[in-house]
This record gives C-alpha cells, sequence and structure tokens, in this order.
C-alpha cells in the first residue's frame, strides 16, 4: 500500500504517527475523541482503563515528525471537580477554554487554556438540557456549545455557562433521528455534521439542526475464517487472510466526522478499521488504512529503552498490522496546515496525513 | 402441583445449561416447553450475539487488555453476563475447564479471549474439528510448548496432555504413544509476532513449518503410518476411551460432581449407566457435541440430579449478577467486579496449570467460602438491585407474610432452592424474631423491605445455596 | 499447638509490578547511572548517602534510618535465570520456586503445611488482600484472607448493626451443625465453622490494640497496622503477607515511585516503631520483594520490565548491610539490556527458612541454593 493515495484530484500523503500507550506522560490510553486547538496544538480525550486509571484529557503540540510536544494533562481519574470518570468528548472555543464531558456523571467540565478547572454542569435525565451518556462535543462560532447527548439520542445546545438552547432529535433511525451518536463536527458555514454511530451513517443537519442528508449506510467484512469477533482486528492483512475492504460508503459504527474546507467529509469508520472519505454530495471517494510504517517519537522512546524490541520487529514476518488503524474513534481536519489527523486508538496513537495540493511526483522518484 | 414442579426443573436446567434465571424468565421459559427450551439453547443463533461494539465503547482497553488483570476479565465478564444465548457460553466455559490455558504463562490476554471465543463458535460442533482447531491454537501451542517440538528434538508436552487430559484420559495409551504422538506435531507452531512495545498486542498466527516435520512412520495406538497431527486426532477420537473420557467430563460438569480427574482411571463413574447413554450419543453421532447435550439435558438422570453440583465461582459469580440485574453496560466498576471469581479460587483465563481448576468440593476453602458468601450476600442485601425489588414486588402482592410463608416464598423466588429441614427451622426461626411483615404503609414497608434484604444474606450464606 | 510468643515470624511485603532497582538503591557515583536515564535519575540533591557508592532517594528516608541502626539487609541483584520478564509468570516464579514449570504450590503454603501439619491454628498465615497470593496457596492448607479493614473482617459484613449482626452469626453457626458422614456437607460445615472461628478470634484484635503509633492513611500503612494488631493478639499466627503497588512504572514514574515509596516508608517506619513500643519486634523480620528489576535506560517517561532487581530484609535480629553485588550496568554486561542477576532468590528465602523459621529449606524452594549471612 503506497504512503500516497490518489483519487479524482486529491492526494493524501502519510506524514507521521505521534504517540504510544502510556497510563500519563508522553503517550495516550484509548482516545475517545479529540479537538484542534487554537494554536497547532490538539486535546485528546483519553478512556482509560480500570487497571492504570489512565482516563484524562491530554494536550499535544503538533509539528513536523518529531517535533510533537506534551503540554497538558487534565481531567485525570477522580470524583472531585475537575477530575473524570469516563471522559468521551472534547472541544475548544475560540478563548482556547476547553470543554470535556463526562460520559458516567453526566456532565460537562469547562478549563481555561491551561487546564484549570473553571466550571461544570449537568444532571442525569432525559428532560431539556438534562444528559445521559453524553459523548461528543463542539464549540459553535458564536461560543455555544453543542453536544451529543448520545443516551438521549438527540443534541442539545448550550450557552458556555452551562443553559439549555435548543433540542434536537430523538430515538430512531429516520431523518433527524440517532442512536446512541458519538462524534460531532461543524463545517465552515455552521452545518452539523454527527456520527451516528448504531444507524451506521453520518447526518449533516444545517445550522438550525434541520436534516440535511445522510451519508453512508452499513456495511462490514466478512469476518475470516481464522479469525474471531472478540480480537478480529481487520482488515489487517497477513498471508492468505482475505485481503480487502467493504466497498466504498459502507460503515460500520461510524464514531467521528470531520470536513476540509472543499467540502470532503471524513468518517472515522470504527468497525472498519478505516477513515472513509466522502466528497460534499456524500459520495464515497476513497479510504485511509493507516501507514504507520515509521515510528513515533515517543514510540522511538520506548524502543531505544528496550534494546531486544527492535530484534522482535524484525523477526515478524509481515509488519503490516503495526501500519493499519485499529478501531480508529476519531478524526480532525487541520485547515492551517491541510492535515488529516486521525486517532488510531487501539494502537495509542494518532496518524497524520497531509492532503497534497499541486503535487508532483519527482521523475527520480518514479 | 405441577406448575412449582415446572420451575424448579427449568431453574435446574438453566442454573446448568446456563448461569440461572429469575422468576420472569423461569416463567416464560415454562410457558414454551421444556424441551422447546432445550432447542432454544442448543440453537444459539435464534439469539442475538453480545454486541462487543458496546463494550469496546465503553472499556476499550477491554480488546487488548495485555498481560495484567482486570480488563481481560471484564471482557469475559462482560460476555458471561450479558450473552443470551447461555448454553454456548456455558459450553466455552466448559472446554475452557477442560482445554485449561492461562495467562501466566500466555501473557496476552487478548489471545486467551481469542481461544475462549473459538470455544463459543465451535463448542458445540464437532469435538474433532475442535480438537483439530485447538492444535492450531497459538496460545495453545505456546502454552503447551509446542512450538518447540522440532524434528530433530521432540517436545512432548503438547503430545501428552492432549492424550492425558483433552480425549483419552491416563491408563489408555502408552509412553510410546505419548511419544508417536509428539512426532507427528512437530511443525505445528506459530509465526513471530510483532512486539507489544509501544502499540500493544498483536495476534500470532498458526504457521505450519514442513521443514521442521518429522516425516517417518510412527506407531500410534496400533496403527502405523507417517501420521500428521490430523490423523492422531483422527485415531484417538475413534478410541471408546475417548468417548468415555469427553462424556464423564460433561457428566462431571453438567450432571454431578465427579472425583478430581486425576482419579478417574482409578475411580469409576459415579453412575456408569449415564456415562454409557452419553458415550453412546457422542460416537452414534460421530463426535456432534449437539446430540449428546440434547441427550444429557433430556435424560432423567440430569433431571433427577438436582443440587449435585457444587457451583464454580465463575457460576456464583454470574449467577448472582444475571439475577440481580444492572450489569448490562460495563460501567465503572467491572473491573473489580471482574475479578471476583479470581478472589473465590477461580482466576478465569488464567487456571493455575494445564489440568484446569479442581471442581466441586475443593472450590470450598475458608478463604473461598467466605469471599462467596460474603459477595452474594452484598448483592442480594442491596434492595434496589432489580432483581431484588422484583422479588419484593412479589412478596408485596401477598399481602400479609408469616414467617414460614416468607421464607418459603424467598426460597422459592431466589432459586427455587431446598434447603434441609434444620436449615429451614434456623431461617423461619430467625423471621419469627421479626413478626409478620406487612407492606400496608410506608414505614411497615420499609422495614420488611430490611428484612427481606436481610433474609436473602442469610439464605444465600446457607450450604445448601453453594449448590446447583 | 500453644501459640509460643517468641515463636519467629515472618512478615512479607510483595512490592506488585516490578519495583525499579536503580531508582531505589541508587549508584549516585557510576556515570551510567545518569547517562541512562536522562528523564527518570534521582537528583544528586535529593539522594540521601548510604555509604561512598550507593544512596536512597530521600523519599525512603525511613529506609535509610533502618540502615543507620544496621537493621537493613540489601540484596543486589536478585532475581534467576532467563526471566521472561512477564508479570504473572515472574510472580509465580517468586511464589512457587518454579522456574522451569507452571508451579501450583506456593512456598508459603508449604512452609504452613510445615509449621502446623494437623491444621491446629487455623489462623497460622494471615494475608492482607482480596485474593489469595499464590504464594500461600497449598490444597487443604488454611489462610485467613483479611480482604477489607480488620475490624469488620468476617461473613456478611453488610449486617453491621451490633445486636443484629450477633444474631445473625449465631444463627449462621447453628446452620452450620455437622452432620457426620454427610460427605460435602460435612466438609463445608467443619469450613464454616472454622472460618467463623477464625473470624472472631481475628476481629477481636483491634479491640485488644492499643498504641501511641500513629500509621499513615495509606493502604499499605492500614496493611501493616492490621498486621501489628493480629501480632499483638498472640493468636499464634507466624506469617503474614500484603502487597504494595502497583511499581508498574512504564510511564511518569518518578512521582509515582516517589509516591509508592513514601507510603510504604512511612508505614513501615510506623510498623516498626510499634512493634518496638510493645516489645515484640525481636521475633520478626520483613522481607520485601518485588517481581522483576527494571530495564537500565529510560524510554523517555518511564522505564520498562528488567531482570534483577533488589530485595530488602528488615527486623532487629538482620545484621544490616550490602549483600552480593548491583550487576554492572556497562551495556556489554547487560542481558537483552537489563541488569544480569547475580544472586537466586531463592538463596533469600533458603536463609529465611532455615535460620529464621528453622525448616528445612530444600523440600520448600526446590533445591539447594547459597545462603548468605544476613540474620543472626
Amino acid at each position: 500500500m503506497a504512503l500516497q493515495t490518489y483519487i479524482k484530484g486529491r492526494a493524501y500523503d502519510w506524514s507521521h504517527a505521534i504517540g504510544r500507550a502510556a497510563a500519563n506522560g508522553t503517550g495516550f490510553n484509548y482516545p475517545q475523541t479529540m479537538c484542534l486547538g487554537n494554536d497547532g496544538d490538539i486535546y485528546v480525550a483519553n478512556r482509560g482503563n480500570e487497571n492504570t486509571f489512565a482516563m484524562r484529557v491530554n494536550r499535544v503540540k503538533i509539528g513536523g515528525p518529531g517535533e510533537e510536544e506534551l503540554l497538558a494533562e487534565f481531567f485525570t481519574y477522580g470524583e472531585a471537580d475537575g477530575q473524570s470518570v469516563w471522559p468521551f468528548g472534547v472541544a475548544v472555543d475560540k478563548n482556547g477554554n476547553v470543554y470535556a464531558t463526562d460520559e458516567w456523571t453526566n456532565t460537562v467540565s469547562v478549563f481555561d487554556a491551561g487546564g484549570k478547572f473553571i466550571r461544570k454542569w449537568g444532571t442525569p435525565g432525559s428532560d431539556p438540557g438534562e444528559l445521559r451518556n453524553p459523548a461528543g462535543i463542539i464549540c459553535e462560532p458564536n461560543g455555544n456549545v453543542i453536544l451529543v447527548d448520545s443516551g438521549n439520542d438527540r443534541l442539545q445546545v448550550f450557552t458556555p455557562e452551562g443553559k439549555v438552547v435548543a433540542q434536537w432529535g430523538k430515538s430512531g433511525s429516520g431523518e433527524g433521528e440517532f442512536n446512541k451518536p458519538w462524534g460531532i463536527t461543524l463545517d465552515n458555514e455552521g452545518n452539523i455534521y454527527v456520527a451516528d454511530w448504531k444507524n451506521h451513517r453520518v447526518q449533516k443537519l444545517s445550522a438550525s439542526g434541520k436534516f440535511v442528508m445522510s451519508i453512508g449506510r452499513y456495511g462490514t467484512l466478512p469476518v475470516p475464517e481464522n479469525a474471531f469477533a472478540v480480537t478480529y482486528l481487520g482488515p489487517f492483512l497477513s498471508h492468505g487472510d482475505p485481503p480487502g475492504y467493504p466497498q466504498g460508503g459502507l460503515l460500520n459504527h461510524p464514531t467521528d466526522v470531520a470536513v476540509d474546507p472543499d467540502g470532503d467529509i471524513y468518517v472515522a469508520d470504527w468497525g472498519n478499521h478505516r477513515v472513509c472519505i466522502f466528497d460534499q454530495e456524500g459520495k464515497p471517494l476513497t479510504n485511509l488504512v493507516g501507514d504507520a510504517q515509521v515510528m513515533s517519537k515517543w514510540g522511538q522512546q520506548s524502543i531505544d529503552a528496550n534494546p531486544d524490541m527492535m530484534k522482535a520487529y524484525r523477526r515478524a514476518r509481515n509488519q503490516e498490522p503495526l501500519w493499519r488503524f485499529c478501531f480508529p474513534t476519531a478524526v480532525d481536519f487541520d485547515p492551517k496546515t491541510d492535515r488529516i489527523i486521525v486517532a488510531d486508538s487501539q494502537r495509542n496513537r494518532l496518524q497524520i496525513y497531509q492532503k497534497v495540493r499541486d503535487y508532483i511526483e519527482f521523475q527520480a522518484n518514479l | 402441583m405441577a406448575h412449582a414442579a415446572d420451575i424448579a426443573l427449568m431453574a435446574h436446567l438453566m442454573r446448568r445449561a446456563g448461569f440461572g434465571a429469575g422468576r420472569d424468565e423461569l416463567e416464560a421459559r415454562v410457558a414454551k416447553g421444556y424441551d422447546a427450551t432445550v432447542e432454544e439453547l442448543l440453537d444459539p443463533e435464534t439469539q442475538p450475539p453480545v454486541d462487543h461494539y458496546t463494550l469496546l465503547r465503553h472499556q476499550p482497553s477491554a480488546l487488548l487488555p495485555g498481560g495484567v488483570p482486570p480488563m481481560g476479565n471484564v471482557n469475559y465478564m462482560y460476555y458471561l453476563v450479558t450473552t443470551q444465548r447461555p448454553l454456548e457460553e456455558k459450553m466455552a466455559l466448559f472446554w475452557h475447564h477442560v482445554f485449561a490455558t492461562g495467562n501466566s504463562k500466555v501473557d496476552n490476554y487478548d489471545q486467551l479471549l481469542e481461544q475462549i471465543d473459538l470455544f463459543r463458535h465451535h463448542g458445540m460442533g464437532n469435538y474433532r474439528d475442535l480438537l483439530l482447531k485447538l492444535a492450531k491454537n497459538p496460545s495453545m501451542i505456546f502454552w503447551l510448548d509446542n512450538n518447540q517440538n522440532h524434528g530433530t528434538e521432540v517436545n512432548e508436552n503438547w503430545g501428552r496432555e492432549l492424550l492425558e487430559l483433552f480425549s483419552l484420559g491416563a491408563g489408555n495409551y502408552t509412553e510410546i504413544d505419548v511419544r508417536e504422538a509428539s512426532r507427528a506435531f512437530t511443525g505445528w507452531g506459530f509465526e513471530t509476532k510483532l512486539p507489544r512495545l509501544p502499540y500493544g498486542r498483536f495476534p500470532w498466527k498458526f504457521q505450519y513449518r514442513p521443514e521442521d516435520h518429522d516425516e517417518g512412520e510412527k506407531t500410534f495406538l496400533g496403527h502405523k503410518g507417517n501420521f500428521n497431527g490430523e490423523d492422531i486426532i483422527d485415531i484417538v477420537v475413534e478410541q471408546p476411551a475417548c468417548a468415555k473420557f469427553i462424556c464423564r467430563h460433561l457428566y462431571n460438569f453438567f450432571v454431578a460432581d465427579e472425583p478430581q480427574v486425576p482419579a478417574w482411571n482409578l475411580e469409576p463413574p459415579r453412575d456408569p449407566a449415564a456415562i454409557d447413554i452419553l458415550t453412546k450419543a457422542f460416537r452414534e453421532n460421530k463426535y456432534e457435541m449437539k446430540p449428546v447435550l440434547r441427550t444429557l439435558f433430556t435424560s432423567d438422570f440430569f433431571k433427577n440430579a438436582r443440587y449435585k453440583h457444587l457451583k464454580s465461582p465463575a457460576e456464583v459469580v454470574v449467577g448472582t449478577l444475571r439475577q440481580m440485574g444492572g450489569y448490562e453496560i460495563a460501567k465503572p466498576g467491572y473491573g473489580e467486579l471482574s475479578m471476583q471469581p479470581s478472589y473465590m479460587g477461580q482466576d478465569l483465563l488464567n487456571p493455575p496449570s494445564v489440568e484446569g481448576w479442581h471442581t466441586g468440593q475443593e472450590w470450598i476453602n475458608s478463604g473461598s467460602l467466605m469471599a462467596r458468601i460474603n459477595f452474594v450476600a452484598e448483592q442480594v442485601g442491596n434492595t434496589s438491585a432489580p432483581g431484588v425489588q422484583s422479588i419484593i414486588k412479589r412478596l408485596r402482592a401477598m399481602g400479609v407474610l408469616a414467617p414460614e410463608q416468607m421464607v418459603d416464598t424467598c426460597l422459592d423466588l431466589l432459586g427455587p432452592i431446598e434447603v434441609g429441614p434444620d436449615t429451614k427451622k434456623e431461617l423461619v426461626d430467625q423471621v419469627k424474631e421479626w413478626g409478620d411483615l406487612s407492606w400496608d404503609t410506608a414505614a411497615n414497608a420499609q422495614a420488611a423491605t430490611k428484612r427481606t434484604g436481610e433474609l436473602l444474606q442469610l439464605i444465600v450464606a446457607t450450604r445448601e445455596y453453594q449448590f446447583a | 499447638m500453644a501459640a509460643k510468643q517468641k515463636d519467629p515470624v515472618l512478615v512479607v511485603v510483595q512490592l506488585t509490578g516490578g519495583n525499579d532497582y536503580l531508582n531505589t538503591v541508587v549508584p549516585y557515583n557510576n556515570p551510567l547511572y545518569r547517562d541512562n536515564r536522562k528523564v527518570v535519575s534521582i537528583g544528586d540533591n535529593q539522594i540521601l548517602r548510604l555509604d561512598k557508592d550507593y544512596g536512597v532517594p530521600s523519599y525512603l528516608a525511613p529506609m535509610k534510618q533502618f540502615w543507620d541502626e544496621g537493621k537493613l539487609a540489601v540484596m543486589h541483584g536478585v532475581g534467576y535465570l532467563d526471566s521472561p520478564r512477564s508479570h504473572f509468570r515472574s510472580m509465580d516464579i517468586w511464589h512457587t520456586c518454579e522456574a522451569d514449570k507452571v508451579g501450583t504450590e506456593g512456598w508459603l503454603g508449604r512452609v504452613i503445611r510445615e509449621i502446623d501439619p494437623n491444621k491446629e491454628n487455623v489462623i497460622t498465615a494471615v494475608s492482607f488482600g482480596p485474593c489469595l497470593f499464590r504464594a500461600l496457596s497449598m490444597p487443604g492448607v488454611p489462610v485467613a484472607c483479611v480482604a477489607g479493614p480488620l475490624e469488620t473482617y468476617g461473613f456478611l459484613p453488610g449486617i453491621q448493626e451490633q445486636t443484629q449482626r450477633q444474631a445473625v452469626l449465631d444463627r449462621f453457626s447453628r446452620m452450620y451443625k455437622p452432620i457426620p458422614g454427610s460427605g460435602v456437607m460435612e466438609y463445608m460445615a467443619t469450613t464454616g465453622l472454622d472460618s467463623l472461628k477464625g473470624a472472631d478470634i481475628l476481629k477481636a484484635a483491634p479491640g485488644k490494640y492499643s498504641s501511641e503509633i500513629k500509621y499513615p492513611d495509606s493502604s499499605i500503612g492500614r496493611k501493616l497496622k492490621g498486621i501489628a494488631q493480629v501480632h499483638f493478639a498472640d493468636l499464634g499466627t507466624r506469617v503474614f503477607y500484603c502487597d504494595h503497588g502497583s511499581f508498574d512504572t512504564h510511564a511518569g514514574q518518578n512521582p509515582l515511585h516517589a509516591s509508592l515509596w513514601t507510603a510504604l516508608s512511612e508505614g513501615l517506619d510506623a510498623f516498626m516503631a510499634d512493634l518496638r513500643s510493645h516489645d515484640k519486634a525481636d521475633n520478626v523480620i520483613i522481607l520485601i520483594f518485588s517481581e522483576f528489576g527494571r530495564r537500565v535506560r529510560d524510554n523517555g517517561s518511564g522505564t520498562d520490565h528488567g531482570a534483577a532487581g533488589v530485595t530488602f530484609v528488615i527486623g532487629e535480629k538482620v545484621r544490616g548491610g550490602h549483600y552480593g553485588d548491583m550487576p554492572s550496568l556497562e551495556a556489554r554486561k547487560l542481558v537483552q539490556g537489563d541488569l544480569n542477576p547475580n544472586m537466586d532468590f531463592r538463596g533469600i528465602y533458603s536463609a529465611i527458612l532455615d535460620k529464621w523459621l528453622h525448616i528445612d529449606p530444600v523440600p520448600i524452594v526446590n533445591g539447594t541454593y547459597e545462603q548468605l549471612a544476613f540474620l543472626n
């Protein structure tokens, strides 16, 4: 699989990976969602686990390969204000304040740009303003936040202080209806895109919450003979396994969506281990499947500390599983750098692709 | 009364073929009928599978749990507690008992979970096919060192355990057979996999290396030929001893406690006629498990074997959680909950050795008895749990309850459970100290609720409650 | 068996997760230490020197105190051949003394069987923690596992109201009347009643306890206090076991290691002070071990699994000092990046079994191992 994918006037060039599995510090622990900051940085909400309790939001500076830095860590495990049990959504407003949702305590916590706790709101329930398993969250230019109230199968709009403004949607599979939605994003015009998780599609709504379009429908790979549901990590390819991916446009439990200035739509096709790219009419273009052939900086630090590791890597016959996504939960597009950032959740890393414009491959490289 | 007998029989079936059932479920199943229920249990595809996507949404680390608990246990516990295919899950646990493979050496919980999933998919299929898949299962190969079984340097660990523990049982083969079988499995290994740092576990993949295989002639159980692994398995399953061994395991797990496996070539089965019935079904159906299970669950010897099985820690914990309700989502605290069977002596996915766990009476020691009783008591003592609320609802509908009635009803709704006359007297005496219980006023209802919780705790503390 | 007050007692503190040897006993003068640990090395100004070669981080101050008193034995380079560097397997090897195959009998389980073959005292071994450590596991050997606070140890801890609890437990013991010849029901009866008796005995220990010493408010602090309470109650307990952790510091090592050792050191400080103030320290030694040490080189945030580690023994009758040598940090002398063990842990066990508990070590540790003279 080439490092660069070229289709219908777009070219995607894998750039680098950031991260490694870590209970704290330089690394991640099961990213659930993420959100670009205002300053070449990104905030990642880590779900953690019940062994090391590594729940947190961390803030990472993204530069060229190897230039990443850990900037902050907050919303760690605990029951006090500013702490979390099940971190899920994270969003940044234009002032750099950070909003993070906790799916278990049914709250939204607000932090300043330095990670200092400011306030929180949220009570469990289904009435207007009440929350049940809040998931993704996004900040509108006007300062309001739109929250994916997943357990109530709806979206809710709040002021930054937590006063409810609107609810949109209800349970179901029809237009404007949801089933356990996960991630959310906005395009330049304020349209809302929601990853409608158990409806296996993305829905586009207008800025006032009216249904516009549905993207994608259910589809997945048949489980290969010698792989089983629990650890089926497909579609990583190994000798003899059936290759291939589901046809473009078929989604399996999509968790997130991003839109670029050209209108292209990127969907984190979680259960199919890929990012599906659609054009603005919702027609499938191509897939990104993960191409991490180069170790990340922090990953390399782990390798360097464990000299037998390099030998262990060389002994494996097929390196391909290493490169590929495994349940990618989130995708963002950074218009300032034309980069696609994918949270490769089970591998605890971010994979970064460059959307290349006017790319010409050198003669010498052919 | 006919209905009570049906409920009791159905409860017995669900405890053995699954992990128990609450009263509402029992009544629904009785309405369908016993034989129809057995058929449904034998046809798991008619029920939806466990939603592992929902598990991964809430506990993503349960997919690749590494080498340290509890996230691997969380994954397994989630399946045990939420499955709507109880017999499929129970059979997977059965094979986990027999083909015991432990994380203490394998050090990859994801690979052990994959093995359990193998048992889910194929545990009720054909035994011969299952044995072949097991021989190719990388976790098993690593566990029993078959990746170190080379044509030039035979390692007998897998070959031996295949015969001694997985098919024939001790005394039904010679040391030469062990050697020859091991020779036949040379070259059955796995590809080296990508290492775990820094991005987590990758799976093993079976690999047969013909260049490492011993191509010579082998003499195995009287047969001669250039046997490879499949041939050994084919010869093994034909042996009458194999049918007897596997059927005795089924009897021990589903019907009544036998002595520990190492004693099996010395001590005969407690019900040889039952073993014969099962063995006949096993051989006549060419090692298909479903007909054998059907024969077992519809037999008189099964139906009459009430309380002859001491619950394993898995049954204690899973049965309680399913009955109490509220554990359908892998909520915070699931990690600690999933470790409960190990506190009682059964560390799922990590049996102490390839011999598996010592079952029956040997589950009980001073530490484990206390752990079992205290865990279940804590659960049933929580009167706001859905399972307890449903018992209370039925009690309320009966109005004022005299002590005997109270005890009888609670025993009935919690199980039904049978207790000996001495135990019953103690329980009734305890309730007598409280007097009649009524639900007419808020104060009375609150007191009655509290007493119900305490009575349930006392019931689950009885010796009789330890049996299924 | 009558409880003899001065029978030797062993307290085992298991550091679960792999305690980092080099940041616990720091070779502060060795340049290779800082070369390899650009991120996690302990600064010079934070080291309390034991001597010209080794020091301990300031958060091990109480341990330094034991060292100065001559009561701390430091065993260097402890491990065994071909460490698998996996938690489970390594811990099993320490627990069962079986390095080549999967063992199921714990070394301390064998010890209890030796000490009390007729099970006259069901609380000969008391473990503080929810599950039975494999080290104590042995079919037929009872071990009291205190999962929660000692004060509420026993059956049905959810029923705490005094009169109600008494009534329910009385009921329990009547329900567990043994019926001879009833097989498993009888076995359960004796087991249940033994447990109840053990619980009654153990639970009384906090009530009999009175002390001026204040233990730190941490999990290990509470466990050590529980051990002291049971020890002072003279119930005949010979083996105590507890664990502390997790020391698996792959990431963010420095603050984590500091907080773990601060809690442990303060707990041990209070424990020894408590024992001494009650004049019950003479017959107690404390063994502190971990299943492996960690890598020489850090990974930028912490350290990963290694091989050779450090083991400590503390006690009034311990001959303090260094035992063995720290394995070389030179790259060419490392084994796959790790310190090469040069002291077999079974030698430490053997010395404790032979010289302290007065039991033949060979069948317990499956062999004969060199014993170092750290016990007076």
